[in-house]
């Protein structure tokens, strides 16, 4: 069953094209990954699905329903979680939940979320770190027990720990059935939490992957500098490609799977090795 | 209030000397600002009409009213916060008339508490007083108020920046209120204050003599119900950035 369909949808600003006529579609349970770089159309894609900003062709589809004619309706179904979370600044993250819990009129017992998420609800917002801010913006998101989370970057200029701890929390929230659509333009983060990853440039829908699929693109830089005398021929491969030569070593560009140039390289008597991961730049420019 | 209240017996004491010494001003001055000499320190309503209700009264409401409803809005999209609110099961309408509740309540108490604070001030100083009277300028006041506020909402629908609607809105009220000025000033001009609030803002009737005209009545209401009903349109329709 299909929780999230998306047909030919279109949203411009004056005459730019932010969105030109994308379809997609996620299923019911599964983490899809909604991967662009900045500009891509993402947030716009976002906002239409929360009835924020309304398209101007095409349709959006959750749950069976039109996203802006059943927008309050859908909204009790849904959690939401922006990249940038907006809070009352006077107000305590305790005045948030308070606040949800006046307009959901429902009893939600967020205790656990917050030790699990180690947030003090007592402190006023103006004096919390970004961290924490969206930490609340969190909890806020999933303390109705949503069916479906929809998060716009979820997880930017957050720290690697906290940001762990949302990974871990996501996937959890998956293994209960959620279905949950995430942008991102952090490559190594769709790959490790999503299930499938729409690709989004430039407005357009550029490919849909599966995570296995896209694990198969990678692109590494590894560059290697050796004892003795540089093995050129000896590297050069199916999917490697010698980007570089310098006068003690080389830098190499690895297409997919890294293990076989490791094991290559283990032959040699290597000074010293560095490895960086492609980035989404890299990844657009070789293959959309 | 108090001061107003408190000085209220000693001016009308000396009521002989200091309408001598107002009597200086150019009539039209007087007219403009609604003081009448020959009632000014006759009873405590004539000398608040004159002193609290011509200016600093409707000012304070004036601002009441712009920032209660710039910041329903506009002031919630500016910060971003409007996105806590669009999220939750609640439909534009329902937001939209949620926030116009909530101000029209608070314009609601301050018009009639501030009105009505004269009466222990009265009381504490033996002043005599119609309560009937302050109930009609607390109404006309109220009407006053809330035809700002139900513009200042409808601008907070149409644009993302309280600050835009602030200064729209004052810069109408100015215009009205020189064009009300201007009108009592000068004979050839009178018709021009029918273009303002403030001329439908009558508080020396409604205070001196309990009265509110049906016009005032009608101006007020009818801009009221168009502001919210093109306001709640907009906001239902409307993009909202933040």
């Amino acid at each position: 069953m299909k929780t999230i369909v998306v047909k030919n949808f279109k949203k411009h600003f004056g005459k730019t094209k932010a969105v030109d006529g994308i379809s997609f579609d996620v299923k019911k349970g599964e983490i899809m990954g909604f991967l662009g770089p900045n500009g891509a159309g993402k947030t716009t894609t976002i906002r239409c699905m929360m009835d924020f900003i309304r398209p101007d062709g095409g349709t959006i589809e959750i749950l069976g329903q039109d996203a802006k004619e059943k927008s309050a309706e859908l909204k009790e179904e849904i959690g939401f979680l922006s990249g940038e979370v907006h809070l009352y600044k006077n107000w305590t993250g305790q005045d948030h939940i308070n606040l949800i819990r006046k307009i959901r009129e429902k009893k939600f017992d967020e205790n656990g979320l917050i030790e699990q998420i180690d947030f003090n609800p007592h402190k006023k917002i103006k004096n919390l770190s970004s961290g924490n801010k969206q930490k609340l913006g969190l909890l806020l998101a999933l303390m109705h027990k949503p069916k479906i989370l929809i998060l716009d970057e979820p997880t930017t200029g957050l720290d690697p720990l906290l940001q762990n701890t949302i990974y871990d929390i996501l996937k959890e929230e998956a293994s209960k059935g959620k279905t949950i659509f995430m942008s991102s333009h952090n490559l190594a983060e769709v790959e490790r939490i999503c299930d499938r990853v729409c690709i989004i440039k430039d407005g357009k829908i550029v490919a849909t992957e599966s995570v296995p699929n896209l694990k198969r693109k990678r692109l590494y830089t590894v560059k290697v500098y050796f004892e003795g005398k540089v093995p050129s021929k000896e590297l050069s491969s199916n999917g490697v490609e010698i980007s570089r030569e310098l006068s003690d070593g080389l830098i190499l560009s690895v297409k997919g799977d890294i293990r076989p140039v490791l094991r290559k390289l283990d032959d040699y008597k290597i000074k010293d090795i560095e490895i960086t991961h492609s980035n989404l730049e890299d990844l657009f420019l070789k293959y959309y | 209030m108090w001061m107003y209240v408190a000085l209220f017996p000693s001016m009308q004491e000396q009521a002989e000397t200091l309408s001598e010494a107002f009597a200086s001003y150019p009539e039209g001055f007087m007219k403009a600002f609604g003081v009448d000499l020959d009632t000014l320190f006759l009873t405590i309503e004539s000398f608040l009409a004159a002193e609290h209700y011509s200016l600093i009264w409707p000012l304070l409401v004036i601002i009441l009213g712009i920032s209660l409803g710039a910041s329903a809005i506009a002031g919630e999209v500016d910060e971003g916060t409007m996105e806590i609110l669009l999220a939750q099961p609640l439909s534009r309408l329902h937001i939209f008339w949620g926030k116009y509740i909530a101000g029209l309540t608070l314009l609601f108490v301050f018009s009639f508490v501030s009105v009505f604070s004269v009466i222990p001030f009265a009381l504490l100083h033996n002043v005599d007083v119609q309560l009937a009277n302050h109930l009609y300028v607390a109404i006309v006041g109220l009407l006053f108020g809330i035809t700002i506020f139900s513009i200042s909402m409808m601008l907070s629908s149409l644009f993302s920046a309280r600050g835009r609607v602030v200064s729209i809105i004052a810069g109408l009220l100015i215009g009205m209120y020189a064009l009300n000025l201007v009108a009592s000033l000068k004979e050839s001009l009178e018709n021009f204050k029918y273009l303002s609030f403030f001329h439908y803002y009558d508080s020396n009737a409604a205070i001196i003599d309990s009265k509110i005209s049906l016009i005032s009545i009608v101006v007020f209401v009818g801009i009221t119900v168009l502001c919210c009903i093109a306001g709640s349109v907009i906001f239902m329709r409307r993009d909202v950035a933040t």
